[in-house]
């Protein structure tokens, strides 16, 4: 078996992204993340010229690498969505990085680090990562709302800090 | 295992390799291998000189000599030349040659971090204990930040004026002068420059790096503000109708001790004197100020320390014969005295009283100097907690002591006739005798390392900063020998400093 | 239960849980996805490149991983002896391996995650490039020198200060 081209390795990546959102629709978490990994596993690394020179294809076209990027961001964006439905904020975070190390004013990524955030009682980061998505997507009522919910643990956090040092000082 | 892939392969891997994997490549190698890497191509010699590399170098360096102050030549030093550049640029209307030179080896982004500039100013230290607050800021920093070169503010703003745009200096070029500088203190590289003026023997100083000046006084009775930059002597200021025998300056004032019994304060700006202090029966010696205090010591034994605020002052007596060097500690809490007693005493300044007496020199102690850092330095196999206290005396000996225990470490011989003054910083001690050598001495070690020649007489007052040793004496000459090479990166020709810098390679080695 | 792995050109190779999760890449995978018997399609590390990769994860597989997070101190740690290489790693890195699949090994460990043998990739390739004059480097890295002869003198000033060093 001949190794594929890169254009081929393209097309089984976006074609393992789709098996992984067909599979998120159906609730089956485990097979969309399965498809999710299997869609990295082709995409990543493809983008360097090192790599490209081992692999029988000419230097990538500027088109070609954009479109690799678009789909891996894709692919770390809906796992970040696959471990907040299980529940793994750690997960979560980790994934909404690797979106933002490709696309730092990603509503989405920042929207979703800030609900994993929330999770974990991370009041202050949550705040900043829902501020900032907030302003990128001003229109998304799911946004404003989570953004609402982490102001509203700060506030309560404050207020809970001034008690305290309220019955300590004199 | 064979290979499935042809001789086409034979490609630049590090220029073709993600940048991380490239750099990450680089990091593993030494400065060396790493210059001659960057001297391949194009990419190869952005990769190779790239500033995550360099940060590392830098940082590995310091955890291998010394944890806080590297090669012994804190970051602070950029920091204030830094800040220098920034003065600079407030006084003159015009760029003068030797700061262009200086812009052209800056290179890099402008960067809005006023953050980073505050930084800088507030770490400009004002007196002469600059090591204390020199090692409190030994830890690696970001990089200097540097005025832009092209947007000078006007002249009139004053000395102390926040950049508007500022550079930021590759690590690499941190770290080559770095290395330059301390290779050229341990073979006795340096330039040397003499500043003629005074008309009588010089008998003391205080050089501010950061200001890019240098203030001494004289024999002469005056005072001389030199510009270091150029060379020059800006002012001459009279007044004193005896022997300027302390001197000391900061952003906003000169104060100068004389032997017709006062001490003057003077507008650095204005070169106005605008205040002058009497009190003193005998004539002054010594001076030293720390932020609002001051202290001076005098003929008849006493020390007087002033309150510039408050506008008051007490006496401590003790000392039994003249005072000759005064140096406040600790911000104002403490206070270190020699005498012509052969003592040196300790003070705390609250309680008034003295707290220790350094005894076991046999002559007129002349010359001392107190250095803490951060970290407990070592001296000849001993840590010294508290700080290291320098004291060097006219029965030709320089002593080390431990300021914390009052032990007397080690006795240091060298000088041929009397020791006059005497400096130390966390590597070094630089000492002037009558024998007119000016000896720069290894503390770890405990040893000399070389001599510097080249006064005419004895040699009265030092002192030492990250890159220069500073010299005045009877000659009526003031010395600047420089151990930072004027051209690091053989980008221009030779320096354009108006007069003619003298070369040296070690003058009287010892191994 | 045993992972199969498949590289590029199709080769399939059986490794067990644990030499496979060496791989940060795998073992999140791993973690993720739970024990299958589908081969995990590797498609950009070639058959003879992965067999030398799972050789270096047999013979490491009972240490202990650094984690995540250490990458800095480990890294910090390995630099202080750049030349303290392991004798096992050492021979690994060297036999029957030309400058290419040296590359590719190092690639492999970037694209899998294995930052153990992509410091030990990376530091070999520095030993290489160690003390060597900026000649000697061009020759052995194919590099072109895009230099004109007065940039090279430029730079050679420029970079003169290291010469003792």
């Amino acid at each position: 078996m001949a190794a594929q081209t890169v254009d081929e390795k393209l097309q089984t990546g976006k074609a393992e992204k789709d098996k992984g959102n067909a599979a998120f629709k159906a609730g089956q978490i485990p097979e969309a993340l399965r498809a999710y990994h299997t869609a990295t596993l082709y995409l990543t690394g493809l983008d360097n010229a090192a790599m490209a020179a081992f692999v029988p294809q000419n230097p990538l076209a500027e088109t070609i690498k954009a479109e690799i990027k678009d789909t891996l961001k894709a692919c770390y964006s809906n796992m970040s969505a696959c471990y907040l439905k299980q529940s793994r904020p750690e997960k979560c975070i980790e994934l909404t990085a690797k979106v933002l190390a490709l696309d730092p004013n990603n509503a989405k990524a920042l929207f979703r680090r800030g609900q994993a955030n929330i999770a974990l009682e991370n009041e202050d980061a949550a705040y900043a990562d829902l501020l900032k998505a907030a302003e990128l997507a001003p229109q998304d009522k799911g946004i404003r709302d989570a953004l609402a919910s982490a102001h509203a643990m700060v506030k309560e956090r404050a207020a809970k800090s001034d008690a305290v040092f309220k019955g300590k000082l004199l | 295992m064979a290979t499935s892939l042809g001789p086409l392969l034979r490609i630049d891997f590090i220029a073709s390799a993600p940048a991380e994997i490239a750099i990450r490549i680089l990091q593993y190698l030494d400065a060396k291998s790493l210059c001659h890497a960057a001297q391949t191509s194009t990419a190869w010699r952005k990769l190779a000189d790239d500033d995550i590399i360099w940060h590392r170098m830098c940082e590995q360096h310091i955890d291998r000599k010394c944890k806080k102050c590297g090669w012994g030549l804190p970051l602070l030093d950029n920091k204030r030349k830094g800040a220098a550049m920034v003065r600079k640029r407030s006084r003159d209307s015009t760029n003068s040659d030797a700061s262009s030179a200086k812009k052209r080896r800056l290179v890099g982004q402008a960067s809005s971090s006023d953050g980073e500039a505050e930084a800088a100013a507030q770490v400009t230290p004002a007196t002469v204990s600059t090591p204390t607050k020199a090692a409190a800021v030994c830890e690696m920093i970001p990089p200097l930040t540097v005025p832009s070169a092209l947007s000078s503010a006007p002249a009139t703003s004053t000395a102390v004026s926040s950049p508007r745009r500022v550079f930021k200096r590759p690590w690499k070029e941190i770290y080559a002068e770095r290395l330059v500088v301390e290779r050229n203190w341990r073979s006795g590289t340096f330039s040397r420059t003499e500043l003629k003026g005074h008309t009588d023997s010089v008998m003391c100083l205080h050089y501010s790096e950061c200001q890019g000046l240098l203030v001494t006084g004289s024999y002469d009775y005056t005072i001389r503000v030199w510009n270091t930059d150029t060379m020059e002597c800006i002012k001459v200021l009279t007044g004193h109708t005896r022997c300027v025998r302390g001197v000391q300056m900061d952003d906003t004032k000169i104060v100068s001790g004389s032997m017709d019994r006062t001490l003057r304060i003077w507008n650095l700006k204005t070169f106005q004197c605008i205040r002058v202090l009497e009190g003193h029966a005998a004539g002054v010696v010594c001076l030293h100020f720390s932020d609002k205090i001051l202290a001076s010591g005098s003929v008849d034994g006493t020390i007087r320390v002033w309150n510039l605020g408050a506008g008051c002052c007490f006496t401590l007596c003790g000392h039994r014969e003249w005072v000759n060097k005064v140096q406040i500690l600790e911000g104002g809490k403490r206070l270190l005295s020699c005498s012509d007693d052969s003592t040196i005493k300790l003070w705390d300044l609250d309680t008034r009283t003295e707290l220790r007496a350094f005894t076991g020199h046999v002559g007129q102690i002349q010359g001392m100097h107190a250095f803490l850092p951060h970290s407990p330095p070592r001296v000849d196999g001993h840590t010294l907690p508290g700080g290291i206290l320098i004291s060097g005396s006219l029965d030709n000996t320089i002593k080390i002591w431990c300021l914390a225990t009052g032990v007397e470490v080690k006795t240091l011989f060298g000088h041929v006739e009397g020791v006059w003054c005497a400096a130390v910083d966390s590597l070094r001690i630089v000492s002037g005798g009558q024998d007119r050598k000016v000896i720069v001495w290894d503390i770890e070690r405990g040893q000399k390392m070389y001599e510097l020649t080249g006064h005419g007489g004895a040699v009265n007052c030092c002192q030492m900063t990250d890159t220069k040793v500073i010299t005045g004496g009877e000659d009526g000459m003031v010395r600047i020998w420089d151990f930072l090479p004027a051209d690091l990166f053989g980008t221009r020709p030779a320096a354009s400093s108006t007069l003619a810098p003298v070369s040296g390679p070690s003058i009287t080695a010892v191994e | 239960m045993p992972v199969i792995l498949q590289a590029s050109d199709g080769q399939q190779f059986t490794i067990s849980k644990p030499v496979a999760e060496r791989s940060m890449l795998l073992k999140n995978m791993l973690d993720d996805v739970g024990e299958n018997e589908q081969a995990i399609p590797l498609p950009n590390v070639s058959g003879p490149i992965l067999a030398a990769v799972i050789e270096y994860c047999e013979h490491h597989k009972d240490e202990a991983m650094p984690a995540a997070d250490e990458d800095d101190k480990v890294f910090e740690a390995s630099k202080k002896k750049p030349d303290d290489i392991d004798q096992w790693d050492a021979d690994f890195m060297k036999q029957g391996k030309g400058n290419e699949e040296l590359f590719e090994i190092i690639l492999a460990a970037n694209y899998l995650d294995i930052k153990p043998l992509l410091d030990l990739g990376c530091k070999t390739v520095a030993n290489m490039i160690k003390g060597k004059t900026p000649e000697q480097i061009r020759e052995m890295f194919n590099i072109e020198n895009d230099f004109t002869p007065d940039e090279e003198e430029q730079i050679r000033r420029e970079n003169e200060w290291a010469a003792d060093a």
